[in-house]
């Protein structure tokens, strides 16, 4: 028990970081600025999710109580937080249980496989909280306040919520460690993860078009959704019956409440026995059952189908190759590009007859049009900088950063080809944000490569302004390919500037519009606005490149 | 072929002398072993050489060219294996090796032609196809060398080259090192296995905390010590 719970210690110590911050405090004081961003990043972004939450369920609570059923309330919490839980769950488990670097030490550990995975687990419940605590507390308080309930229902309500994530992630934790028994994990890998990648992708996009669709209806707002009908408990029991007993657990007082209440606790304690103990019997074996057995196929070098490629292309062809074989990159690099269209699809699709409708329309007049026209600019512009390919693009190097140092090109080519390699990017997303501009909006095919211009010119300033802020302060330590992407700052950073040119050039478009200016005049200042900055941005990309790539120490 | 004049580099504001003062070179034709305990600063030196770390003072020249200021001129001319073979581990074999030839111009004559040469030397060319992430940490090593060595360099910067090589790896390696010099080029190499270096070394530099303590050949080294053997001399001077 000592050795275990010295485990979950020191996996907590590495997920939050607190050596690492321990460190900075004391003697790294420089970097201090880093965490402490971090940290309000996290506390900024939780009380956003804990407002919209609060606001989302102070509706609902209000309704159903006007229905007479106030403690569905709970049940919606409770069961949205549980779907999630067991959704990203199956990724967070695999990541952690098969996919985590410190497996390797702990292993040859003398460590029982349920030591290793229990503590795991338990780590995770602490991450998962991150996911739960904004949905659910939110109706704890407001239905206990709203129903006046005593000290019983804040304790119940208290361990309930606690333990909220115990049975999802148990569950999750059973498939994906049977799951793997049968899986070659090292020859899978990459498979897996851009499979689920893809699964995680389609039912989120399947849960926006469902949501689309269900406020596609007049009075679209929140009445809608809470307008359920009295058979919703029994069908959210029916499906996953630990929401209804939580629910009932907290909600109902005396020995039926205590009913529940245990029930549920009970088979919390119940499932991750289980898990610890299927754990046990798999886990190792599924984690190990990485060797090859298979005869290789003996393949020939083609020495003869060697090209010679100039420096510049060779960089540029390694950025497509680097980007597209890690799924991490290529996930976090490209599912902006992807999803950003089949998102307007979607919304053209579903909602052709509502206000869409009437962009169509408007698209048709030529009073109008200009504004269509602008609209399609900006989500080209969108569409094409909701990436992090070049934000992340020197710290994805990583420790292979030395060959960029060594190599003799000099840091304007190297930068470069990143820098086509980010617009190569943007590209693909203009391209086929225009295509369905003349699709659905019937734009004239003159007009698109305008706005075809437009777009690369400002997606090419955002790519210079991304590349520049990774060429400050490039990510290179990581040991896992997600350190590089997810937790670099550089991305956050990225976006935000992203976002500060599209204001910019949104605010200018729209004054231009109000002083009534002509169209072709609006076009021609944006191109000649734009190839200002562009020039600028070259410059100072290019000077920087010089400065950064011989003081970047590695 | 490589001249260093009062190399220094220093750590936390200073505090830490890591390169302190440094002056040598070594001459074309020969291999130069470079020796000290950990810590000594062999693997700073080794990569101000290349550009991996700038120094605070003093100058580096490869075949005269300042590596600060013909920076690219200098680099062309070197090749470099690190101690840690970090490659691109999403690159195939073949794929890393035809980026190096691209990027240091190698025409494709002479790339088929050396690409085939050391695959075969070091038994790659089954792997050669395969991802680097499946290679063991000696075939890495293979592959980072023969990327360092595909533009026939003047001037090879090995750090540690010998750690993770099998026994019949290590010795051809020792033989290139050998018919390299031959020509007139240069081998500059750090190493803790102090035989190779008394057999394969034609001078040998000693570093201690950052200050080169003695350099020579074998000989020379011998003459100012009483000791026999070159780790005697070393445990002797680095423990001072």
């Amino acid at each position: 028990m000592k050795t275990f719970l010295k485990l979950i210690k020191l996996n907590i110590n590495v997920a939050l970081g607190i050596s690492v911050l321990k460190y900075r405090f004391t003697k790294e004081k420089k970097k201090l600025w880093e965490p402490i961003l971090v940290m309000l990043g996290a506390i900024f972004g939780f009380g956003c999710m804990f407002v919209f939450f609060s606001i989302f369920m102070f509706g609902t609570y209000i309704t159903l109580k006007e229905q007479g059923q106030p403690e569905t309330v709970l049940a919606i919490a409770f069961l949205g937080a549980s779907f999630f839980l067991l959704f990203f769950g199956v990724f967070h488990i695999l990541s952690a249980f098969y996919f985590s670097n410190d497996l390797e030490f702990l292993v040859p550990l003398p460590l029982k496989p349920y030591q290793v995975m229990g503590s795991k687990f338990i780590n995770m419940i602490l991450n998962e909280y991150l996911i739960a605590l904004p949905m659910v507390i939110p109706a704890i308080i407001i239905y206990g306040i709203g129903m006046r309930q005593g000290l019983f229902y804040w304790i119940k309500g208290l361990v309930t919520v606690l333990s909220l994530p115990i049975i999802p992630l148990a569950l999750s934790s059973v498939l994906v460690t049977i799951l793997m028994r049968f899986i070659n994990i090292k020859k899978s890998k990459d498979i897996i993860i851009v499979f689920m990648s893809f699964v995680g992708l389609i039912i989120g996009l399947g849960a926006n078009f469902f949501i689309q669709k269900l406020i596609k209806g007049e009075g679209s707002d929140i009445e809608d959704i809470t307008q359920i009908p009295a058979w919703l408990i029994e069908e959210i029991g029916r499906r996953f019956p630990p929401a209804i007993w939580a629910t009932f657990g907290v909600a109902r007082e005396g020995m039926e409440g205590a009913k529940y209440f245990f029930l549920f606790i009970f088979v919390s304690i119940f499932l991750f026995a289980a898990m610890l103990w299927i754990g046990n019997k798999a886990f190792y074996k599924g984690l190990l059952s990485g060797h090859d057995n298979g005869a290789k196929k003996k393949k020939i070098i083609k020495m003869k189908s060697m090209k010679v490629l100039s420096p510049i292309k060779a960089l540029f062809l390694r950025e497509w190759k680097l980007l597209l074989r890690s799924p991490v990159f290529m996930m976090n690099g490209l599912a902006g590009i992807i999803v950003m269209p089949i998102m307007v699809i979607m919304t053209l699709v579903t909602q052709q007859d509502g206000a869409i409708g009437k962009i169509i329309e408007m698209s048709l007049d030529q009073q109008t049009q200009i504004y269509i026209l602008l609209g399609g600019l900006a989500v080209m512009i969108l569409t094409s900088s909701m990436n992090i390919v070049a934000s992340t693009s020197l710290s994805r190097e990583g420790q292979c950063f030395w060959i960029s140092k060594i190599i003799p090109v000099s840091p304007r080519q190297q930068i470069l080809s990143k820098f086509y390699h980010g617009i190569a990017i943007s590209l693909a997303g203009i391209v086929f944000i225009g295509l369905l501009m003349v699709v659905f909006l019937n734009v004239s095919i003159l007009k698109l490569p305008v706005l075809f211009i437009i777009a690369l010119m400002s997606s090419a300033i955002i790519t210079i302004l991304d590349l520049i802020i990774d060429l400050i302060n490039p990510k290179l330590n990581w040991t896992n390919p997600h350190e590089a992407v997810k937790t670099n700052l550089n991305g956050l950073f990225g976006l935000i500037i992203s976002m500060g040119y599209f204001g910019f050039i949104t605010v200018f478009s729209i004054g231009m519009i109000l002083f009534r200016y002509r169209e072709w005049f609006i076009y021609t200042s944006l191109f000649f606005m734009n190839l200002v900055m562009l020039l600028i941005g070259i410059f100072i990309l290019l000077k920087m490149a010089d400065k950064r790539y011989k003081n970047i120490e590695i | 072929m490589l001249e260093i004049k009062d190399l220094s580099k220093s750590y936390k504001k200073g505090t830490i002398k890591a390169v302190d003062g440094m002056t040598f070179d070594v001459k074309p034709g020969e291999i130069f072993g470079f020796l000290g305990p950990n810590g000594a600063g062999k693997t700073t030196t080794i990569k101000m050489i290349i550009g991996l770390l700038n120094p605070d003072s003093g100058s580096i020249k490869i075949k005269g060219f300042d590596n600060s200021i013909d920076t690219i001129e200098a680099k062309k001319r070197i090749g470099y294996v690190p101690d840690n073979p970090d490659v691109y581990d999403k690159l195939t074999g073949m794929e890393y090796l035809n980026f190096m030839a691209d990027v240091y111009g190698v025409s494709l004559e002479k790339r088929q032609e050396r690409i085939e040469y050391f695959l075969k030397m070091f038994s790659l060319e089954e792997a050669a196809t395969d991802i680097i992430k499946s290679y063991s940490h000696g075939m890495k090593q293979k592959i980072v060398l023969t990327g360092a060595l595909i533009h026939e360099p003047d001037l090879w910067i090995l750090d540690e080259p010998l750690v993770g090589l099998d026994p019949k790896s290590a010795h051809l390696l020792k033989d290139l090192m050998r018919k390299h010099c031959e020509k007139g080029n240069s081998v500059f190499f750090s190493t803790h296995v102090l035989e190779v270096a008394e057999k394969l070394c034609d001078r040998i530099g000693i570093v201690n905390k950052g200050k080169l303590i003695a350099i020579g050949t074998l000989e020379e080294l011998k003459k100012g010590d009483t000791a026999d053997s070159l780790e005697n001399i070393f445990l002797e001077l680095t423990e001072k």
